[in-house]
């Protein structure tokens, strides 16, 4: 990894800035991003407990290329690495693969096809969550791409149809995706949950996307996004009942002092929509989006059926100022409640957490791009409730706080 | 005698003072960088939601088949700046986020980038399907600039 890194650095320092890419050939073009941040958090963990005290264990790095076979025809991958102190262990994974043919293409209407791992455009910015360059500050909004669903939605190994229409004057692109997708379920353990199973993996989980935007013709500077994402996340390998059984022989009362323990199956059906909207006006950017997520989780503990049916809410609103060419500003506020039935979040308070079942949030930032390829992002979040605190192995040991503020520096390069 | 000139001289002054603002209206209108093409693209004026996905690279082929070239200078030249919110009506911040956008999840690339309008036009003469701009006193022989509606 390090030396992944030093290769970028040194690539860095040895183009120049005035070049925007490694072109090879008129076809072929290879680009990357290394992000470094410096985050601290003082009041709760944050992916880890490095971050108490100011960790520098966040670091992105991508590499991608691609090439044009045809204006039809071409073929694109990215590899990345993420290292988010114990939640991400910086492991150089294949971000997408695919070769995307354009089918048809005219003045008004246009249909094209991708095949392999394909990102998905879920709301405006699931598809850029990893991309330094693309987001709107250090992170995308919490409260819309918090990370219980992060692996599952990011993308899929499958077919993505996409195409615009000019109708009237009024843009519309969509995109219909479906395949699966194969995933590490303890984001989605600790959605369910509050806490790793001992046991049980969910492997490949089927996704089915619809994204359609809209730009007015009475409004040019206007976008309106909906997305729906039909998922379901069936757990793998968990205890069989005979083992559940034979384990409770010998102390039964274990069973209600450690339930989660003795989870013999669990799966989760769930619908998500999200409502997205952008309006531009001069310097002016406010973007807002809405999530739903309709869940029916069952769940058996030693062979007997336990469901729930959930409604997650969530939503921001976003003010950004983009003050001069080099300079930009943003404010946002958002909300985030696991089950809108229980907005106090009492009944998802696990032993160490009263505050898992809500948040709410500012966040301000600012951006400047100081040279061509390199930028600086500083971020402060205060936040109430630790809906979007990001779970990774041993929070469930950690002391939670109800109000908890972290603040991030990171420094961007991208060629 | 005198009174017959002082509401001529009043109106000259009108007249200097409409002149310079008309001059300064003009010299705004005509430093708009101009939109230039290869000689092989066929269009002569195109309408701005069109023109809009093109710069946003949304778009990869002209209606005839061939490869949309997208030439542009840096982000930072001030021609740049100008020609994206003159004729495209956003921020430039915005356009490097769609370009960072497709280049960073395998949907697209960006406009190639040239660092001079010199080069800029070197290119746009001798790339099969080339689109880019300069500034509007800028000489354009053997390219196609286009007319028409192009806000």
């Amino acid at each position: 990894m390090n030396k992944l890194l030093q290769g970028l650095l040194f690539l860095a320092f040895a183009t120049s800035s005035q070049v925007f890419a490694i072109e090879l050939g008129e076809s072929s073009q290879i680009h990357g991003f290394v992000n470094q941040a410096y985050l601290y958090s003082p009041d709760n963990p944050y992916a880890g407990t490095d971050a108490n005290n100011g960790s520098l264990k966040f670091r992105e790095i991508g590499i991608n290329g691609f090439t044009e076979f045809s204006p039809d025809f071409r073929l694109a991958g990215q590899v990345l690495s993420r290292q988010q102190d114990q939640a991400d262990d910086g492991d150089v994974r294949i971000d997408f693969l695919l070769a995307d043919y354009l089918l048809f293409s005219d003045q008004s209407a246009s249909l094209g096809v991708r095949a392999g791992r394909v990102k998905n455009n879920i709301g405006f910015y699931n598809a850029i969550r990893d991309i330094p360059s693309a987001r709107p500050g250090y992170n995308v909004p919490d409260s819309i791409y918090f990370g219980a669903f992060r692996d599952t939605l990011l993308s899929i190994d499958g077919v993505n149809l996409y195409g615009s229409a000019l109708f009237r004057d009024n843009l519309i692109t969509w995109e219909l995706s479906a395949g699966q997708r194969n995933i590490d379920s303890e984001d989605f353990e600790y959605f369910a949950f509050g806490q790793p199973l001992p046991r049980g993996e969910a492997e490949k989980v089927p996704l089915r996307i619809l994204n359609v935007n809209l730009v007015p013709s009475f409004q040019r500077d206007l976008r309106l996004g909906m997305s729906l994402v039909d998922l379901e996340i069936e757990l793998e390998d968990t205890l069989s009942v005979a083992e559940a059984q034979a384990a409770l022989m010998s102390n039964p009362g274990d069973f209600i002092a450690n339930p989660l323990n003795y989870v013999t199956g669990s799966e989760i059906e769930g619908l998500l929509a999200i409502l997205s909207a952008q309006y531009s006006f001069e310097s002016w950017i406010v973007t807002a989006e809405y999530l739903n997520l309709d869940s029916d989780l069952t769940a058996q503990f030693a062979g007997m059926d336990v469901s729930q049916s959930q409604t997650t809410e969530g939503y921001y609103l976003q003010l950004e100022w983009l003050a001069s060419a080099q300079t930009s500003w943003f404010t946002r506020y958002e909300e985030l409640y696991l089950n809108n039935d229980d907005r106090s979040g009492e009944g998802s308070a696990t032993a160490n957490n009263q505050y898992r079942g809500f948040g709410k949030g500012w966040t301000v930032g600012g951006k400047w791009q100081f040279k061509n390829d390199w930028s600086i992002v500083g971020q402060a979040s205060f936040n109430e409730g630790t809906a979007w605190l990001p779970s990774y192995n041993g929070i469930e040991d950690e002391e939670i706080e109800k109000y908890w503020n972290y603040y991030v520096l990171s420094l961007n390069y991208q060629f | 005698m005198d009174s017959p000139y002082r509401p001529l001289a009043r109106t000259r002054g009108l007249r200097w003072l409409l002149l310079g603002a008309l001059l300064t209206l003009t010299q705004a209108a005509l430093s708009a960088p101009k939109i230039v093409l290869n000689q092989s693209v066929e269009f002569t004026s195109l309408d701005s939601a069109y023109l809009n996905q093109i710069f946003a690279m949304q778009i990869r082929k002209w209606p005839d088949g061939q490869a949309i070239q997208v030439f542009i200078l840096p982000s930072t030249s001030s021609l740049h700046r100008k020609f994206v919110i003159d004729h495209l009506q956003i921020q430039t911040h915005q356009l490097d986020r769609i370009w960072n956008r497709m280049l960073f999840t395998g949907t697209g690339k960006a406009p190639t980038v040239v660092n001079s309008e010199d080069a800029m036009l070197k290119m746009i003469r001798t790339t099969q399907g080339a689109i880019g701009y300069v500034s509007d006193e800028y000489p354009t022989d053997g390219v196609k600039v286009l007319g028409g509606d192009q806000r």
